[in-house]
């Protein structure tokens, strides 16, 4: 049932956006109407989430269900418009996949290309759904987000005894709520790792929209876009709750719609309504995701405007119609309204909630130019420090190093590692090359691209970390493309080259988290055994070996209503709930018993988590002797029960009705 | 020099800077136990197919 609701809910959601977009034909080609659909989905969704969870706070699975099948319906409603939508979408997807295979076909280098993709994201689907999430950042905060916004059906600041819950609150949680939608129907967080998968394909999708829009054909945007999934970085972060992937394809999306069509007149209007809307709506769901999404929407503002200035310019030369020519009219308002009153829509709120509550948007970062501090934080620049060996290089040797990859394995958050050899042999060389060819072409769209990953690339901070800039793989992948297509009388030995080190990285790109002997283990498991604890991954079995005992217990034994007390800071918030986060945790620590004992009656807890030799464990042990005592009073039973211990917790069941 | 002929060089060029990166990667000391480990992981891998 939980299944099916999910399955219904999502089927609606997108297939209504892709209908509703079959009318604009004419603005937005096949492949950028698949990417807008998942677009205007994803924006409903957080939408509906913020809706729900912020203004109502009845952020639960039917409200959600109900609020979205209502907008749905009423999106197919006005897509249908009296005609059978439905049969044209069909028609057109028939063939347009028709075609795409045709083309795949044809060609057997990129036919077995094809095949090496198809064989990894189903591989990537199986790892994803057979283990659970188990990468640092997601165990720590991005899962407990989901947590604590279902355990209390709002999105509202979290009780932040510790550092790292401040992180929980702070953080924009646009991508979070698309983890929230993978759990909350399902009641499993079963393929919430799979979430940024998604993200993966459609980044595929949007590298093959940008290519036929740089008029590469058909067979080479093909190549660029199978060949950008070979990313080890991405093939890794696709079965985690990062946000990275998210972030680098959102990014890729919007500067996708911000691309003219080959089809589009010169003296048209400076950018046309629907791809400008689409772009904001994208960089507005990345702004809403991540701290460092400011910098990407003033970079795609500085280049939507730039090119309006240019094409003012260029127009003064053309016999166009001066309607078309007015700047303010055509340019500007459009810019503010299609692009950034929908970027400030879906993304600014988590800042001004930030502002408004710490008195600085990007809290806890400080921001301070010149000396002269902006807004005050708690730490200034990136809170980890950078690794030792890379602190005495130059920017570009610091580049060097890591697409070198000196590295022993993959990793999901590698800093030395990620982009693989596709990127360094292959992409690398085709960046200077199209750069030198699209120069001598004037070809206008590739180096408006060009300009706007690299500038973006330059600016980001520690940009030798593989996993913030994974969209400057896509610039990569589209000039190889073009590489590719302009020696197209020679292209064998590059096509092969290609298909060698697809399936290189197709091969490689293993996580040591996830061993052959687990992925036994796991097959033969039933789901609700498949914990972190059983998983024991090597990135974090180190500091969790001592939790997994008892986040074994809980994932078993603490069901739907359940609520667990903890006392302490615990190594990850993401295991305290069971397996759907339906259950509740709360954080209580108390100064005297008293008062501790109100607070667990008043949070009605069902299970509390202490430490053994713990000031709780010890108000426990002498509440258990002071009722021995009393032995010869009838009625008097014990108000706590351990159900789990070992050397360091305990897990004691509180009865609240004999407090 | 006819455009076919540059193109030749170009491609030449470009193979050239390709093979050489490739050497550079595939070189780097960290490599040789890099695609150990993957060969140890699929050999696992392999076992547990088998088995």
């Amino acid at each position: 049932m939980n299944s099916l609701q999910y399955i219904i809910i999502n089927l609606a959601l997108f297939s209504s956006w892709f209908l509703f977009l079959v009318k604009k034909k004419d603005a937005l080609s096949f492949v950028d109407r698949l990417i807008g659909a998942f677009i205007l989905g994803l924006a409903q969704i957080i939408a509906t989430e913020m809706l729900l969870g912020i203004l109502f706070k009845q952020l639960y699975a039917a409200p959600l269900f109900i609020l979205n099948f209502i907008l749905s319906s009423s999106v197919f409603i006005t897509a249908s418009g009296g005609r059978n939508v439905f049969s044209d979408a069909c028609d057109e997807i028939r063939s347009e996949t028709g075609r795409i295979f045709k083309v795949i076909n044809n060609d057997r280098v990129l036919l077995f290309i094809f095949g090496v993709f198809l064989a990894s994201v189903c591989w990537v689907i199986c790892l994803g759904y057979l283990f659970p999430s188990y990468a640092w950042d997601a165990l720590w905060y991005h899962l407990p987000m989901v947590g604590y916004i279902m355990q209390s059906g709002a999105i509202e600041e979290t009780y932040t005894p510790w550092f790292i819950d401040q992180f929980i609150n702070i953080f924009p949680k646009n991508t979070e709520l698309f983890f929230l939608w993978n759990t909350i129907f399902l009641k499993s967080d079963v393929i919430v790792d799979l979430s940024q998968l998604l993200f993966t394909i459609i980044g595929v999708v949007t590298v093959y929209s940008m290519a036929l829009k740089l008029k590469i054909g058909d067979k080479y945007a093909l190549y660029s876009s199978l060949l950008f999934f070979f990313t080890p970085i991405m093939i890794l972060q696709s079965t985690t709750n990062y946000v990275d992937v998210a972030i680098s394809v959102l990014f890729l999306i919007s500067v996708n719609f911000l691309i003219s069509s080959p089809e589009d007149n010169e003296g048209e209007a400076y950018f046309r309504r629907w791809p400008l809307l689409l772009s904001g709506i994208a960089a507005g769901i990345l702004l809403g995701s991540k701290g460092s999404g400011p910098l990407f929407i003033a970079i795609l503002s500085l280049a939507i405007l730039l090119r309006m200035f240019i094409k003012r310019f260029r127009l003064f030369n053309r016999l166009v119609p001066s309607n078309n020519r007015n700047l303010i009219r055509h340019g500007l308002i459009s810019y503010l309204l299609y692009f950034l009153f929908p970027a400030i829509l879906f993304g600014s709120y988590w800042y001004i909630k930030n502002w408004l509550l710490y008195g600085n948007p990007v809290y806890p970062m400080e921001i301070s130019v010149t000396g002269i501090t902006i807004f005050k934080g708690l730490y200034g620049g990136i809170i980890d420090p950078s690794p030792e060996v890379l602190n005495n290089l130059s920017p570009l040797k610091k580049l060097i190093y890591v697409w070198e990859e000196r590295v022993k394995y993959y990793l999901y958050d590698s800093r030395f590692s990620g982009f693989g050899p596709i990127w360094f042999i292959l992409f690398l060389p085709a960046i200077l090359f199209s750069t030198v060819l699209t120069i001598k072409r004037r070809e206008r769209n590739y180096l408006f691209i060009g300009i706007i990953l690299i500038l973006t690339f330059i600016l980001y901070p520690r940009n030798w970390n593989t996993r913030y800039v994974i969209f400057i793989v896509g610039l990569g992948a589209l000039s190889f493309g073009m590489t590719l297509e302009y020696f197209k009388e020679r292209e064998n030995i590059l096509k092969t080259l290609a298909l060698l080190l697809a399936a290189y990285t197709a091969l490689v790109s293993n996580s040591p988290c996830v061993m052959p002997e687990k992925i036994k283990e796991f097959v033969r498991l039933p789901a609700e055994e498949r914990t972190i604890a059983r998983l024991a991954p090597f990135n974090i079995d180190m500091h969790a070996k001592q939790e997994y005992g008892y986040w074994i217990w809980i994932r078993k034994n603490i069901s739907e209503w359940d609520t667990l007390a903890y006392t302490f800071e615990p190594l990850f918030h993401s295991p305290l709930w069971n397996g759907g986060f339906s259950s509740r945790i709360v954080s209580l620590k108390s100064d005297t018993y008293p008062q501790w004992l109100k607070s667990l009656q008043e949070n009605n807890v069902t299970y509390i988590l202490i430490r053994t030799r713990s000031a709780e464990d010890e108000w426990i042990e002498k509440d258990a002797e002071a009722l021995k005592s009393l032995w010869w009073v009838k009625g008097t039973t014990q108000r706590y029960e351990t159900v789990y211990s070992d050397k360091n917790y305990k897990i004691v069941r509180f009865k609240k009705a004999e407090g | 020099m006819k455009a076919e002929g540059r193109k030749d060089i170009y491609f030449i060029l470009y193979l050239t800077i390709a093979l050489i990166l490739a050497v550079i990667y595939f070189t780097v000391p960290e490599r040789a136990l890099f695609i150990e480990n993957q060969l140890k992981w699929w050999k696992e891998m392999w076992e547990v197919i088998v088995s």
